[in-house]
């Protein structure tokens, strides 16, 4: 920028403090609970930042033994994990021909993707959670990971499309076309490993939605064994038995923390990709 | 070139006999590549909309094949106090949330963007909330303004006033709802415009400071205009999603308490989930599209403006 | 061996947004070995032709063969050709040696010795032997053209496509590359297509220029026929510069003479260019003279003079650019350094009869080149070049 004070920067670091203060109180109270023993936790005349012997891991190991937390991230990993491996498979050549290719009707169906990323998901369910009645796949896991692989792939080819546009070089097939490929081969053998890092991203992004998605798993499931970390969450935190909040809020800290790493790894693809929404 | 109408053009070189097949063998690949994709959208987005208008007429319950009803559903949905309440709520809330994720995200780009060491990390920070899980955006809000336990009324213990019940008292459960929202989704709108932000020639404030612009104009004269198009979208895109915004509100407050903080979101979830009728959850949810869809109306207005951008 | 045919070939863009017709009806024919250049405003279907010929682009009408050999229905790389593109497409992830090995790799037999020999040798061909291991990002412009060109020549094709293979780069490197592209086809001989938007590039390296406008030929032939014989207005506008000079005239065919817009500018002309002017029927014509062609007219005999108010006096070294204003347009007179008026004052200039053009003002054709009489109409010239091919 041009022509800094001292005052300017002053103010400029004091406005970004105050809004970081704002983005990561919230946290740390969380974080502070999930550090602490169950007695501190809950202790009125603790102080805020308590002395370090009342610090403590050991919520975190209990999450595992006190609830079925193991089950509960091993299904949030298979659901996310299965939903961004099937959306980026619809994903992948969707956006290719959204973005390369010219036909009659892309235009049309384009903005129709569009318009499912800005439905109402929640209405949604009802008509949805027919058809997997009808398919007798309700209470299974891959009921949800079908539900969440369509609910991550508009954004996925939003994201994927917006590369191809504007990450491969221009007449890159073409090249490949006159080379001796034929229009398949061009786009598997040189335009895809062009985009690994692309990929990479909306995979990551597809996988943090899912990741943080409650409300499919919560229509879809009613099984404790198919629940995922959100769902189980929600439910022990309504349930009546003696609460632990420092266990409750280490289980939410490992909830929140890996998508947070996840975006600060991709940031540089999210930024251009997100234009269509979360 | 001698000057002819379309039709006559295609008469002259046989195009209007070419038939579905010929395009179809013309553009295969095309065709091919979004066929995967168009078959799930079908079978998972565009018949159960299609059902679902229907399910409306009809008085379907989970698990039971509904009868028709004619316009009962609508008759009963109008009519409904809790309901007309609910839609009410839910665009204060929306247009509440909306402007506010506005105005702290278009403020946190633009302090950002000044910013030339960490940004990435300061980056990181700032729009974290918006990665976390909306699910767990409700139980840290939850715990953060806990009447016993939370981090709000202890400071106001501290300063010896008394605290209100941040979830429960008179209007405060509405303001803890949008300012909750507000801290999660916030960083949608600082992503945006930090990206437009980012593409702005740096020439052109080089050129308004020759002209002797101080620094509020060049950010009228230069900035303003570049952010036009991001914030139609992004109030567009957040009018939607906030609409349909379900997990955060719904681990906070669920509507209560009792039904004062109900939204339409948590009352289509009940109507459909809790009281098992599918058709009325899905009429309650045609007030949730009609909004949703007037904003994407709006947002594909807006990007058809920049084709060569996105289409 | 790569002869091309274009019979009646037409390209026709049918879509939501319209019918466009890009190219009409094209016939040409290039022989084997020729550098043949299609140039012409953007928009006048140039490229479409080359991507039509590249297989790119499908062919509404009509036939394109190579060797006689009806090539429109193959895919592109069953049609032994390679092609240089303005962004040059190279393989972001691919080693510069990479890039030009692949296309022999996937469509010929060669073993890789025989492979890595070829792309060597071309590559010191095109003195780019020390950037074999490198990725195309880490090179400049020039160096990428280099690449791009050397990935094409490596195939040894039957036929070089080149699309505005040079817009990327400086003037300067601009020029440079033109005459290395020169030098590479007089060695290999390789019938080569290039399309340009560039008159100067087009006439320093076609045998035979092809400009084309609006989707339709309108002249094809050696460079130095097109310029000093244009088909028709455009042509004459299009190539040459700074362009040739127009002025509105009427034949006032009493007194042998071309009158201008004004009452300054009159031009008597010899009874020859009369009878030929007379013969086409035409009263209303352009006159058209290249800056060139104009000399000062302090001799000339009167009645073939035309003044001026000097406007602008541009000094290039070797010449001087005067810009007068005559006849109340622009009129521009290519000087030899020596003459250097101030500006406003005025000059009177002339030029031979042997160098005006007239065209038709109605048609645009061309009617008369100095005393002899134009070839035709355009539409006949490109045809009688097919037949004689």
């Amino acid at each position: 920028m041009l022509n800094d004070t001292r005052r300017t920067r002053t103010l400029l670091y004091l406005g970004l403090g105050a809004i970081a203060l704002w983005a990561l109180l919230p946290y740390l109270w969380v974080l502070r609970t999930s550090f602490l023993d169950s007695f501190t936790a809950i202790d009125p005349n603790a102080p805020y930042l308590p002395s370090l012997d009342n610090f403590t891991l050991k919520s975190y190991g209990q999450v595992w033994s006190r609830f079925d937390f193991v089950t509960f991230f091993t299904n949030s990993i298979i659901v996310s994990l299965g939903a961004t491996v099937i959306s980026l498979a619809f994903a992948i050549p969707s956006a290719y021909a959204f973005a390369r290719l010219d036909f009659p009707g892309r235009k049309l169906l384009f903005y129709t993707a569009v318009f499912t990323i800005m439905f109402p998901w929640i209405v949604l369910t009802i008509p949805v959670y027919e058809v997997f009645t009808w398919l007798n796949m309700i209470n299974t896991l891959e009921a949800v990971i079908i539900a969440l692989s369509i609910f991550t792939l508009p954004q996925a080819i939003w994201l994927l499309q917006g590369f191809f546009r504007q990450g491969i070089p221009e007449n890159i097939e073409e090249a490949a076309l006159l080379d001796g490929h034929s229009e398949l081969t061009a786009f598997l053998r040189v335009v895809l490993p062009l985009s690994l890092p692309a990929v990479a991203a909306a995979g990551l992004f597809s996988f943090i939605i899912a990741w943080n998605n409650f409300l499919w798993v919560f229509i879809l499931t009613t099984d404790k064994s198919q629940r995922t970390a959100t769902v189980a969450i929600h439910y022990i935190l309504g349930s009546d038995v003696m609460r632990q909040w420092n266990v409750l809020m280490a289980s939410a800290v490992l909830l929140i923390v890996p998508p947070v790493i996840f975006y600060t790894l991709a940031q540089r693809y999210v930024g251009e990709g997100i234009g269509g929404g979360y | 070139m001698s000057y002819q109408s379309d039709e006559q053009i295609r008469e002259r070189y046989g195009l209007e006999e070419r038939t579905i097949t010929d395009r179809l063998r013309e553009n295969w690949v095309g065709y091919l590549f979004i066929f995967p994709t168009f078959l799930m959208f079908s079978l998972l987005f565009y018949y159960p909309i299609v059902r679902g208008v229907y399910l409306t007429f009809t008085d379907t319950k989970l698990g039971l094949s509904g009868q028709f009803i004619g316009l009962d559903n609508y008759y009963w949905l109008l009519t409904n106090d809790l309901f007309l309440f609910a839609f009410g709520w839910t665009l204060v809330f929306v247009f509440g949330v909306t402007g506010l994720q506005l105005v702290l995200g278009g403020l946190a780009a633009l302090l950002l963007s000044e910013l030339s060491n960490y940004r990435r990390w300061i980056s990181a920070v700032v729009m974290s909330p918006y990665f976390s899980a909306p699910l767990a955006g409700g139980v840290i809000w939850l715990w953060f303004l806990d009447s016993s336990f939370g981090f709000l009324p202890r400071v106001f213990a501290d300063l010896g006033l008394v605290a209100p019940g941040f979830l429960s008292e008179g209007l405060w459960p509405y303001v803890s709802l949008i300012v909750a929202q507000t801290w999660h989704d916030y960083g949608y709108a600082a992503i945006i415009y930090a990206a437009a932000l980012i593409n702005i020639p740096s020439d052109q404030y080089e050129a308004a400071a020759l002209a002797g612009a101080g620094r509020l104009r060049r950010f009228r004269d230069v900035t303003l205009p570049h952010l036009i198009t991001p914030t139609i979208i992004i109030l567009a895109l957040r009018t939607a999603y906030n609409v349909a915004e379900f997990a955060q509100p719904f681990e906070l407050t669920g509507g209560g308490p009792g039904t004062r903080t109900m939204l339409l979101s948590i009352l289509t979830y009940r109507v459909a989930y809790v009281n098992n009728s599918f058709g009325r959850g899905y009429t309650v949810g045609m007030a949730m599209i009609v909004i949703s869809m007037t904003a994407a109306v709006f947002y594909v207005t807006v990007i058809k403006g920049e084709e060569e951008l996105y289409v | 061996m790569g002869a091309i045919d274009f019979d009646s070939v037409t390209k026709v863009y049918d879509d939501s947004s319209g019918t466009v017709v890009a190219v009409e009806e094209l016939d040409l024919s290039v022989e084997d070995g020729e550098f043949l250049v299609f140039v012409g405003p953007s928009g006048c279907g140039k490229s479409t032709t080359l991507r039509m010929l590249a297989g790119l682009e499908t062919v509404t009408d009509g036939t394109i063969r190579i060797d006689g050999e009806a090539i429109t229905d193959k895919a592109p790389k069953d049609r032994d050709i390679a092609m240089v593109f303005q962004s040059y497409a190279l393989y972001p992830h691919k080693t510069v040696r990479d890039n030009m090995a692949y296309g022999l790799k996937l469509s010929t037999d060669l073993t890789d010795e025989e492979i890595d020999r070829r792309v060597t040798e071309t590559a010191e061909m095109m003195g780019i032997g020390d950037l074999l291991d490198k990725k195309p990002g880490s090179l400049s412009g020039g160096q990428q053209q280099r690449v791009a060109t050397g990935r094409a020549i490596v195939r040894e094709p039957a036929v070089f496509l080149f699309d505005e293979p040079l817009s990327n780069l400086d003037a300067k490197l601009r020029k440079h590359m033109r005459t290395e592209l020169a030098q590479i086809h007089n060695e290999l001989r390789i019938t080569t297509i290039y399309v340009t938007h560039d008159q100067e590039e087009a006439m320093t390296l076609a045998d035979r220029i092809a400009v084309l406008n609006g989707g339709e030929l309108q002249q094809v032939g050696p460079p130095k026929q097109v310029y000093a014989r244009p088909a028709n207005h455009f042509v004459a506008d299009f190539i040459g510069s700074p362009s040739m000079n127009f002025v509105d005239v009427t034949l006032d065919g009493q007194h042998l003479r071309l009158d201008g817009p004004d009452d300054d500018w009159s031009y008597e002309v010899s009874d020859g260019l009369a009878e030929i002017v007379a013969d086409a029927g035409v009263t209303e014509y352009i006159i058209g003279v290249r800056p060139e062609d104009v000399r000062l007219g302090d001799d000339a005999p009167a009645g073939k003079t035309v003044e001026g108010t000097v406007e602008v006096v541009e000094v290039v070294g070797s010449d001087n650019f005067i810009y007068l204003e005559s006849g109340g347009q622009e009129f521009r007179y290519r000087a030899p350094t020596e003459v250097e008026p101030a500006v406003g004052e005025t000059l009177t200039v002339t030029f031979d009869e042997d160098h005006i053009h007239l065209f038709d003002r109605d048609s645009g054709e061309a009617v008369a080149h100095g005393t002899s009489e134009a070839d035709g109409s355009s539409r006949a010239v490109s045809r009688s070049v097919t037949a004689e091919d």
